[in-house]
């Protein structure tokens, strides 16, 4: 495995436990109260992909100074690991780390120490606008609290399918029916608000219409179709799946995480996408 | 609450001064894919200050060579070329940002009258 590979890798394997850390802590916030048989479970999934996140942000970074020479034995390299550390990635990875601590802090106990979570995902997530292509140019007034839109509502959407996973499996029928029904009532809203956010971001950051010839164009074409699809589970979910655990018949309950864990998966691939995305590619070259 | 702190991340992004995006490759001299006499140099443009930290030279059915980057910062940076035989090679480079992000990209071009002798001190190999 090459260096670049190995370091892409991890970053996706971050995106997907850094997202997973910080929707659990939105989901809670929204729901803790009614989940007597679920929350505790949810908070140590939360920590556990938290503390997960730091460690892959963290091997990441301490493979940046390889990936600047090109070898694993780069990383042994004082002068790169000093450029690694003076750079904006480092500040930014100092960032996430303290939001993920926020997080791992705040999903210990209920209450007051819960709001230190929330807050620590907004660290988390603004921490992405500090380095990379929205953060540059005239025009970052608007793509960087764009880019915090498209994140906040990933954070949200994909943070909140393990916890429905769990609850379909743990909860009264009831509870879970209510609990779902919540969630796609204010996904309706807030997923074109994701596909909004993104394709104007898109329109901000590629130069013309042509690059979406180039490898970071069709990679990001790929993101939308995969998006699309990701839409039709969202669907299935919405209208047939998940109005379909009131009958409280196992064969419905089985149905409905089997689209979870779609939606689950296909999130994270295009997590993977985006991953090789930015760290390969830019919207200009 | 939540409002606010949505306000404070708002905030936090507009004031990270030290943001940049990836440096690329915007021009080069020689240009990719160019063929003619063997050049004792190469300029590289990229499209933001950047540092050099690995450089590779392989002449088509050669081996890779290392080459020592230069430890300047800056948009244009310029590669010592050891004594070049006639052939096709490709100048394989790596550049950090200001921003800590690493970028890869390879240079392509033909040496159709090779170095004279004694014209100009090899580079010094890694």
């Amino acid at each position: 495995m090459s260096v670049d590979t190995l370091s892409v890798t991890l970053r996706a394997l971050a995106f997907v436990a850094l997202f997973q850390a910080g929707g659990t802590v939105l989901f809670l916030a929204f729901h803790e109260n009614e989940l007597p048989a679920t929350g505790r479970l949810l908070r140590r999934a939360g920590i556990l992909s938290a503390l997960l996140a730091a460690i892959l942000l963290l091997a990441q970074y301490l493979l940046e100074a390889a990936r600047m020479s090109g070898e694993f034995a780069g990383a042994l390299d004082p002068t790169l690991q000093g450029l690694a550390l003076g750079s904006a990635a480092s500040v930014s990875l100092s960032w996430r780390l303290l939001g993920l601590l926020l997080i791992t802090v705040g999903l210990r106990r209920r209450g007051a120490e819960s709001t230190l979570g929330v807050i620590g995902v907004v660290i988390l997530l603004a921490a992405f606008t500090f380095v990379g292509h929205t953060s540059t140019g005239v025009r970052r007034w608007l793509l960087s609290p764009l880019l915090l839109v498209h994140l906040s509502v990933v954070t949200f959407w994909f943070g909140a399918l393990l916890p429905l996973y769990l609850i379909s499996l743990r909860e009264p029928v009831e509870t879970s029916v209510r609990i779902v029904m919540q969630f796609s009532r204010r996904a309706v809203w807030l997923v074109p608000g994701l596909f909004i956010a993104g394709l104007t971001l898109a329109a901000g950051l590629l130069p013309n219409f042509a690059a979406l010839g180039t490898p970071y164009g069709v990679l990001l074409i790929a993101k939308v179709t995969g998006f699309c699809v990701l839409m039709l589970f969202a669907a299935l979910n919405k209208w047939r799946f998940g109005p379909a655990l009131r009958t409280g018949k196992p064969e419905a309950g089985r149905r409905f995480r089997k689209a979870l864990a779609a939606e689950f998966g296909l999130i994270a691939v295009i997590l993977g996408v985006t991953a090789v995305m930015t760290t390969f590619y830019s919207p200009e070259s | 609450m939540r409002i606010g702190q949505w306000l404070a991340a708002s905030i936090l992004c507009l004031l990270a001064a030290t943001a940049h995006a990836h440096a690329h490759l915007t021009d080069s001299d020689p240009r990719e894919g160019s063929a003619g006499k063997a050049p004792a140099q190469i300029v590289l443009t990229f499209s933001e200050a950047a540092r050099l930290t690995a450089l590779t030279l392989q002449k088509e059915g050669a081996e890779v060579r290392k080459l020592a980057p230069p430890t300047v910062t800056g948009m244009r940076l310029t590669v010592l070329l050891p004594a070049l035989a006639a052939g096709r090679y490709v100048l394989g480079w790596r550049v950090v940002g200001n921003d800590g992000h690493v970028t890869s990209g390879a240079l392509h071009f033909t040496v159709v009258e090779p170095t004279a002798a004694g014209a100009h001190p090899s580079h010094r190999a890694v």
